[in-house]
């Protein structure tokens, strides 16, 4: 029962029209366009990544392989979560109901999580390349790492998409109000995460690490659903 | 309309049945004893087959000394049991126990054996892993030793009365079963009242559903800071500390931190329309993401908790039928009264609205 009322709350909104890839990637290129120009935001990830991980370099100056680990996936986490907290208050009100009246909003979620998928990717390669470059880079298993990588950090820039859509109204306390609603939420893409890059380091012989990646695999198809599905609520704001 | 509707929540048996329940758990929870059990037994950890053994058994609310036909037994398996050459009794609750051990008849492993005891006031009480006989060695002739009996002399009936079973570890701590494990399982249920009415809320845009759905994930709340501090008060007497790194225990800690985040984020919304759609949103996500943290996670990592990692649990012969007397009561009692505590807390908000909306 309680299915069938999600799929009717998807079908009874207004627009349903048909969705196209091209649509989404129209969208996705927008965003990116938009980002391009206004290169002041991007930077200032960038540069707050390097700075954290230069303070991370320098508190501990030789990092173990379970800390490098754990600080690089807090050090993404934490990029991430700064650089997609205005993912939608960066467009303006009047902009949105432009959207809202030409795109499905499943169309639109679909393009914000691929580009802030991209987005986090970026960052996550800029933490590790220079976690790599400071201090000795401790993956064995590149594949795996990258494997996790991808699956974890696509949950977690998920559930940061949706979360920054529902603070999008927001006047003030956005960060603050962002990180309460989010952080807890991105725990068991976390455990799992730092799980498999363990295991990727040889910290920790685990044969059933394909078993992870299925259950993190799961996860991200249950959010990536569950936020297509209650998006058209949010976007109607 | 909304009043047909609410009109369960006026009628008063159901809030009687819950508080009945919960007074019957408490009390008959706390009051009824536990079995008899061997707490503690002072003895070698291991011997050689034709040894002398002489075992210093300490029970828990035994009566070896009131108690008739008092009698121990090593056990290796129901057909390989040996009983005791002698017993003295120390006190009601002490009592030494001599063997001789026999022939393990395995040649490289070491043999644990159990302990069990029997008084006619008490019934039998088991220990696993008394004691263990070494390997044998080529010098010893089974033949000339001791033999182990194939049964046991007569069949060992239990004494009338409802008694919670002995656990070592447990001990006492076994009464927590009605609280703290009945406290997660009525908060989940609870939970899931209020994941309905936030779906529902979405449906129907009946600010009734928002209100029920905020009331039903408060007293969630409630349960589970309940639960986390049974549990806490529970690990401190089992395991040593108030906080440990047990993966169930964060893990119920993060569903509360995400749930209270719930009631931020409603209370950083002014706009009434608003806050009950972004919060319905937002509580079903919640609870979704809940899933995994709570069902998923704790099974991929070693748990202290009883049930994980060989720690007795619920289920099996663990959760036996006197703890089923009052473990499911509990779980009723609990959610019959938390259902009540919801409806007050949302008859509250409809009235506070309603006066709001005069001026």
């Amino acid at each position: 029962m309680i299915v069938i009322s999600i799929i009717e709350i998807v079908y009874s909104h207004p627009q349903s029209d048909q969705m196209y890839l091209a649509r989404i990637a129209e969208l996705v290129r927008k965003d990116f366009l938009v980002e391009i120009r206004n290169a002041q935001t991007i930077s200032a990830i960038v540069l707050f990544t390097l700075t954290v991980v230069f303070i991370v370099y320098k508190s501990f100056n030789a990092l173990a392989p379970l800390q490098w680990n754990v600080m690089l996936w807090i050090v993404v986490l934490i990029s991430s979560l700064n650089a997609l907290v205005k993912s939608f208050s960066a467009d303006a009100a009047k902009t949105s109901l432009f959207y809202y009246t030409l795109y499905h909003p499943t169309e639109v979620i679909v393009a914000k999580i691929v580009y802030n998928f991209m987005l986090t990717l970026v960052i996550f390669l800029i933490a590790y390349v220079a976690f790599g470059f400071f201090m000795v880079n401790p993956v064995k298993d590149f594949g795996l790492f990258i494997q996790g990588a991808c699956l974890g950090l696509f949950g977690i820039c998920t559930i940061f998409s949706f979360v920054s859509a529902i603070i999008s109204s927001q006047e003030s306390g956005v960060v603050l109000l962002m990180s309460v609603l989010a952080l807890p939420l991105t725990i068991p893409c976390m455990l799992l995460l730092i799980k498999i890059s363990s295991v990727s380091m040889r910290l920790m012989v685990d044969s059933s690490v394909g078993n992870d990646l299925l259950i993190l695999a799961g996860i991200d198809i249950l959010l990536v659903g569950l936020v297509v599905l209650l998006f058209g609520e949010l976007w109607k704001s | 309309m909304e009043l047909s509707k609410d009109k369960w929540m006026h009628l008063w048996y159901w809030k009687i049945a819950g508080a009945v329940l919960m007074v019957y758990v408490l009390i008959g929870g706390m009051v009824t004893p536990l079995k008899p059990g061997i707490e503690s037994l002072d003895g070698p950890l291991s011997a050689k087959p034709g040894d002398y053994v002489e075992l210093k058994i300490k029970g828990y609310n035994a009566h070896y000394v009131t108690g008739k036909n008092v009698k121990a037994w090593l056990k290796l398996d129901d057909n390989h049991i040996i009983p005791a050459v002698n017993l003295r009794y120390v006190a009601e609750d002490r009592l030494i126990a001599m063997f001789i051990l026999p022939p393990s008849g395995r040649k490289e492993e070491t043999v644990p054996l159990t302990l069990v005891l029997y008084n006619t006031m008490d019934g039998p009480s088991i220990l696993p892993d008394a004691i263990s006989i070494l390997p044998m060695t080529d010098d010893i002739d089974p033949n000339q030793m001791i033999k182990w009996h194939t049964s046991y002399e007569q069949l060992l009936p239990t004494p009338p009365g409802i008694k919670f079973p002995y656990r070592n570890i447990l001990h006492e701590t076994i009464r927590n079963t009605f609280f703290h494990v009945a406290l997660w399982l009525s908060m989940v249920i609870i939970l899931l009242a209020g994941f309905y009415h936030a779906i529902f809320y979405l449906r129907t845009k009946n600010t009734r559903h928002d209100k029920l759905s905020a009331s039903y994930n408060s007293v969630a709340i409630l349960y589970g800071l309940l639960g986390l501090a049974t549990g806490s008060i529970w690990a401190r007497f089992t395991w040593g500390t108030w906080w440990t790194t047990d993966i169930k225990l964060n893990m119920a800690a993060i569903a509360m931190l995400i749930y209270a985040a719930y009631f931020i984020l409603r209370s950083s919304i002014t706009d009434f329309d608003k806050r009950a759609r972004f919060s319905a949103v937002y509580s079903i996500f919640a609870f979704v993401a809940l899933i995994p943290l709570i069902f998923v996670i704790p099974r991929l990592y070693d748990s202290l908790h009883p049930g994980n990692g060989g720690n007795p649990a619920l289920g099996g012969e663990d959760l036996d039928n006197t703890l089923r007397l009052f473990f499911y009561p509990s779980i009723i009692g609990m959610v019959l009264l938390g259902v009540w505590m919801a409806t007050l807390s949302y008859r509250y908000t409809k009235t506070e609205e309603k006066i709001m909306t005069q001026f």
